[in-house]
């Protein structure tokens, strides 16, 4: 597979350890991915519309996004992004530890393209961000190894249901 | 429940309003009251109406009783004039004025006496008998009518010297009354007259009783035609003042009204005018009535006086009047006051539902983010103690050791985080040791415990030597203030630039302003309040867990008071904390 076929994504998550652990879990998902980890959420915002230090960044597939993040928060980041006409189209998914039925209200009404709540569970998280992949990227790739989940490819319904 | 609460409410407020059967219980009050009042009312004027009825008669009864004692003691004269017959001699006359003791037992008229009835033809012979006993007798004044009614004898005669001799023919009204005396053979009463032995020349009268000659056994038939008795020959008489004879039948004292006599038009007694002392012009009862006394038609008006109006005006249906009043005015008062309470009941109970329900959401607000800031190394440490699982059944060793790591730091972090969630629910604990606190003691105090951390990061700091004091639990305030230092010291410290804080406080109308400036970056306006909400943090990866300056917040809360930032990016932060200024009292450092 050549270099451009890979996907990109990028993950916003100012927790180093548990962004490690979110980067190895993406790569252990049988997919063909490039991870931009950002912590910051000014960061993300300027990455995504190309300024700064990030004048030549190219443009992700997918946007993993925490919520709880410093100074701009995920929510403010969310926002920011889909109030910008040329980057509404990039699926963000919301990544969150937080139950809060208002936290996902607002995310929806922000735009998010799916809110999901990470599974305390390693064996469901894991399927939970393979579906994610599945369902977001599936169309661009074929799975280039069999990916650590077991089981039958995944459909854009079942992900559906699984957020 | 909600049904329950809600149909309680809609029950109080309910009550909160004054109802139809409030008023109707207030207007029944009413009503009672003012049947109790007039009924005791209408008992009492019932009372000094049968007053009224029982002394007026009376007046008459006396006036009358009066009248007809006076009568008998004319009649009495009559007799003794019959017994003496024709030669009454004025010892006689004298003898039987003294024996029935006029001055005590008569005390209205002036005196008795007798009058002779005497034709002008007869009047020479009259005079010769007697000027016999009385030379310097004389019939006077003169006048044209063919009989002549001389007085003769008038007893006790000091009063009544200037009246023996006088002829009363001359004048009508006595003339008149003479007249109907003689037709009729009964006591009569002249009209209004003056009587000339008065000196004030106040109304007055004359009462006769007539007697006539006897007449022989033979002669009756022939001459009881229309007196039915012999030829008329005087009249016993008794000269009245009528206000002597009201004075003396009625004493003014014993009796609680004005009487006013009149003889046709002509007033003869009068007590119903201003100058009487007991006068009420305007009398609670009144009565008038003619009667024919002794031939004259006399009118007679009783009002009650003002001691009536004194002994009869009874304060008691006032006083149930007023009692009543009260009593329904406090009704009143007590329905609206229990309609009113029960509107501040709701409204109390809205306002700490309300408040109830900020801290719910608080409550919840900081349940999610406690939840969140749990999970969130539980996350990692479930994913990586995972990932070791696999990477120890594939026989996989190589990053055993680093996963390792990853759990341990995420185990210390949810520790750590633990005691920050505890110690923030202990700063939230209402205080209950609130003393005078000395700031510029406790920042003393404080910089000596953290001298070395200061020095570690070369911060210099300044504080205000004469802070204003505040009222707070002083561990608590220490808590904060060293939360305040500790997160300039992590986050206002910019490499290459000289760290400096200064403690300052100003006192504002009842409360103290305690400020921990810094010169560092500053904040945004936008973070203001964010830098304040629990696990909030303006940097990644930094020292704090991003729960003290919820905790200084939160201290000052359970104080009354408040904690912000005020700051523009660039020129330092000045982080703040209002808490109760204290009165002169021992300060705590």
């Amino acid at each position: 597979m050549s270099q451009d076929q890979r996907s990109k994504i990028l993950v916003v998550e100012d927790d180093a350890p548990h962004a490690d652990f979110l980067r190895r879990t993406l790569e252990s998902s049988g997919f063909s991915i490039e991870i931009v980890h950002l912590q910051i959420g000014e960061d993300a915002v300027r990455y995504l519309e190309q300024t700064g230090e990030y004048a030549g960044a190219s443009r992700p597939d997918l946007v993993l996004l925490d919520l709880k993040l410093p100074v701009l928060s995920g929510h403010e980041v969310l926002g920011r992004i889909k109030a910008n006409p040329s980057l509404r189209d990039i699926p963000i998914v919301v990544l969150t530890t937080s139950a809060s039925p208002s936290d996902r209200e607002l995310a929806y009404q922000q735009y998010a393209n799916s809110v999901l709540i990470k599974s305390m569970e390693f064996v469901v998280f894991r399927k939970m961000i393979s579906d994610v992949l599945q369902y977001w990227l599936g169309w661009n790739q074929a799975v280039v190894k069999d990916p650590v989940v077991s089981g039958q490819p995944h459909t854009a319904e079942q992900t559906l249901r699984a957020s | 429940m909600d049904q329950v609460i809600q149909k309680t409410r809609a029950r109080i407020e309910r009550y909160g309003r004054l109802h139809w059967f409030h008023w109707l219980a207030v207007v029944l009050s009413l009503f009672l009251t003012l049947g109790v009042y007039l009924t005791v009312r209408g008992q009492e004027l019932d009372r000094a109406d049968q007053m009224f009825q029982r002394e007026s008669s009376r007046v008459l009864e006396l006036i009358q009783e009066r009248m007809q004692k006076y009568e008998d003691a004319l009649w009495a004269g009559v007799a003794m004039h019959n017994a003496v017959g024709s030669e009454l001699e004025l010892q006689d006359w004298i003898d039987y004025t003294e024996s029935i003791k006029i001055d005590k037992k008569y005390p209205g008229i002036n005196g008795i006496g007798v009058i002779y009835s005497v034709d002008r033809d007869e009047l020479p012979g009259f005079l010769g008998h007697q000027r016999e006993q009385r030379p310097d007798f004389q019939v006077f004044p003169e006048h044209d009518r063919a009989e002549l009614f001389p007085i003769v004898y008038i007893e006790p005669s000091g009063l009544n010297h200037a009246a023996i001799g006088l002829d009363i023919a001359h004048e009508q009204n006595r003339y008149a009354g003479a007249v109907r005396a003689r037709e009729t053979g009964q006591a009569q009463i002249t009209g209004p007259i003056v009587l000339v032995q008065d000196e004030e020349k106040t109304p007055g009268f004359l009462f006769y009783a007539p007697f006539y000659a006897p007449i022989a056994e033979s002669e009756k038939s022939e001459t009881r035609s229309s007196a039915g008795v012999g030829e008329f020959q005087g009249m016993i008489y008794a000269p009245f003042v009528v206000k002597k004879l009201m004075e003396g039948a009625l004493r003014k004292e014993t009796r609680h009204l004005g009487i006013r006599l009149s003889d046709g038009e002509s007033i003869l007694y009068d007590e119903l005018k201003a100058e009487e002392p007991d006068f009420d012009p305007d009398p609670m009862f009144s009565y008038t009535t003619t009667m024919m006394m002794y031939g004259q038609p006399w009118t007679i008006s009783v009002h009650s006086s003002s001691s009536f109006r004194t002994i009869n005006q009874s304060s008691k249906p006032v006083l149930i009047l007023a009692g009543g009043l009260l009593i329904d005015s406090l009704l009143l008062y007590i329905f609206i006051n229990f309609a009113h309470l029960n509107r501040k009941t709701l409204w109390f109970a809205d306002r700490v539902g309300s408040e109830l329900e900020r801290k719910n959401a608080e409550l919840e607000e900081f349940v999610r983010t406690a939840s969140h800031d749990l999970k969130s190394p539980l996350c990692t440490i479930q994913g990586f103690a995972g990932l070791l699982g696999e990477s120890v059944r594939a026989g996989d060793y190589s990053e055993t050791e680093e996963f390792v790591g990853y759990i341990d730091r995420g185990i210390n972090r949810m520790q750590s985080n633990i005691d920050d969630l505890l110690a923030l629910s202990r700063a939230g604990q209402t205080p209950n040791n609130r003393v005078a606190v000395d700031p510029s003691e406790t920042a003393r105090k404080l910089i000596d415990d953290i001298a070395n951390q200061l020095q570690g990061c070369g911060a210099d700091v300044y504080i205000q030597p004469d802070m204003p004091a505040v009222l707070c639990d002083s561990l608590r305030f220490s808590q904060a203030l060293e939360n305040l230092v500790i997160n300039a010291t992590k986050y206002a410290a910019v490499e290459g630039q000289h760290l400096e804080i200064r403690i300052v406080a100003v006192a504002l109308r009842d409360m103290v302003k305690v400020c921990v400036i810094d010169n560092g970056p500053g904040i945004a306006s936008e973070q203001h309040e964010r830098v304040f909400s629990l696990f909030e943090r303006l940097v990644v990866d930094g020292e704090g867990s991003g729960v003290g300056l919820a905790i200084v917040k939160r201290i000052c809360e359970v104080h009354g008071g408040t904690a912000g930032v005020e700051s523009t990016p660039g020129s330092g932060a000045a982080f703040f904390m209002v808490l109760p200024k204290a009165r002169k009292q021992k300060l705590a450092a």
